[in-house]
């Protein structure tokens, strides 16, 4: 890919602070983006961070000092029948990359783009490569008929695919993630989040100086498969955990909330 | 680079107009447009901008400018033109990028739909004359929800930077007139970008 000469891109937060060059470099680019958009957005972190370990970032010069520890929180599969919205984004993407593949894999492929979105299987199980024959068949089978597209619904499009769109153009091909999720699924995966990180407090006090304070920052993303938005009353939440303090940013919307913490007798998630 | 039409006319390359915008950003005073909302959802309607990409054809930008004039971009003609060119993509300074969201309108639920998509968008730079000479001006026609998801997701962004003899070619229409320098297919109507068509003159 060129890069211009504007690729140092000095308004860039990343790249130019961290050494992000190890195999965990883009979960590391991501949590760095996320600590320094969360602070943007008006949680009071403090500058001056480090990368880490166990926790993610330590605020050294911080009296008494800081560790901060992040964590995902992912649609869970519970709003998509008990398959999780990323996985079910990674295998329609692989799907998707599959069939184009073997599309101009074959003798005189005319240049197309495909739009497709799936059936909803609502936890069905379907097989990868039986989909992606499919697509590549239909396209073939239809590819004459782009002037210069051409549009398929159900029940027009093979089994699985509730819309596919064909258009005489040269450019990958891509797919369209749905689906919604209720106020009842962002409880337990907050809980779930908060519980699987704060076994962990023992082993991140033990990596900060004596007296340090230990935070949790959950973080949200931007896709429709990754995103969920803090709901209204959330400061009513109450759950359970040894963090000093808790919050939750969505990149999405840049907003945050502090997550209030349970009586000492509650259970986590009560 | 002196404000002359001389030292306009020699932004020939890609590389130097996005350098004069990365210079000349700050002119512009533009708040950060990470957070600032797009156009919010309307009740009972499908995210218009998912249900258009269904129904294909050619897709406009239609933009007003500051210096009076308006201009009618056919997205196709510029992807055509690119594809051609063998055209590579830049990566896009966050000052550039602020000002170019700043500019458009964007739909706020499809930010989300298209935030997987690192497709590479695409900025024209245009060239007009004024009473007071002569001025360049640069739009993000193709890629706003993805330059929005991109900035909230800390991710680089790319685009395919058209000069403004480029953009010539991939204007359908100049202050509402057909542009003799289209080399695209003239569309017969504009959509709103939200269920209506507009006529386009002929």
């Amino acid at each position: 890919m060129a890069v211009g000469p504007l690729s140092l891109c000095p308004g860039s937060v990343l790249g130019e602070i961290y050494d992000v060059s190890d195999v965990n470099a883009e979960k590391k680019r991501v949590e760095a983006y996320m600590l320094a958009a969360a602070r943007k957005a008006g949680v009071p972190i403090p500058s001056g961070e480090t990368l880490d370990e166990e926790p993610d970032f330590r605020f050294d010069d911080e009296i008494p000092a800081l560790g901060i520890e992040l964590s995902e929180v992912l649609r869970p599969a519970s709003s998509n029948h008990g398959i999780l919205p990323v996985e079910q984004e990674s295998f329609h993407n692989e799907i998707m990359t599959k069939a184009q593949q073997d599309y101009y894999d074959g003798s005189n492929a005319k240049p197309v783009h495909v739009s497709v979105y799936f059936t909803n299987t609502r936890g069905g199980k379907r097989n990868k490569a039986e989909l992606a024959l499919a697509l590549t068949e239909f396209v073939k089978a239809n590819v004459d008929r782009t002037n210069p597209f051409v549009s398929f619904y159900r029940p027009e499009t093979p089994d699985g695919f509730d819309s596919i769109f064909i258009k005489a153009e040269s450019r990958d091909w891509w797919c369209g993630e749905g689906g919604g999720y209720s106020l009842d699924d962002i409880r337990p995966q907050l809980a779930a989040r908060i519980s699987s990180k704060d076994k962990l407090v023992p082993t991140y006090r033990a990596n900060l100086p004596a007296g340090a304070r230990v935070w949790l920052l959950l973080y949200t993303g931007v896709t429709v498969a990754r995103s969920m938005m803090i709901p209204h009353g959330i400061e009513e939440w109450r759950f359970s955990f040894r963090f000093d303090r808790v919050f939750w940013f969505t990149a999405l919307e840049g907003q945050f909330a502090e997550i209030q913490r349970a009586a000492a007798a509650n259970t986590v998630g009560s | 680079m002196e404000k002359t039409p001389q030292g306009y006319i020699d932004l020939l390359k890609p590389e130097d107009l996005l350098d004069f915008f990365l210079q000349h950003h700050g002119d512009v005073k533009v708040p950060d447009q990470t957070y600032e909302k797009g156009l919010p959802p309307q009740p009972g309607v499908p995210c218009p901008k998912c249900t258009y990409r269904n129904l294909g054809g050619q897709a406009y930008e239609i933009s007003e400018t500051p210096i009076g004039h308006s201009f009618i971009g056919s997205k196709d003609t510029c992807d055509s033109l690119i594809r051609k060119s063998g055209k590579q993509p830049y990566e896009i300074n966050p000052a550039i990028l602020n000002v170019l969201i700043h500019q458009n309108e964007y739909e706020e639920e499809h930010v989300a739909h298209v935030a997987a998509i690192q497709t590479p968008g695409i900025i024209v730079f245009m060239a007009f004359n004024t009473a007071n000479g002569p001025a360049i001006l640069s739009y993000l026609v193709d890629g706003t929800h993805r330059a929005v998801a991109a900035l909230r997701a800390g991710r680089d962004f790319f685009a395919y930077v058209l000069t403004p003899e480029e953009a010539l070619q991939c204007m359908s229409h100049i202050d509402g007139k057909p542009n003799p320098h289209f080399i695209g297919q003239q569309g017969g109507v504009l959509w709103d970008g939200r269920g209506s068509f507009i006529p386009l003159p002929r």
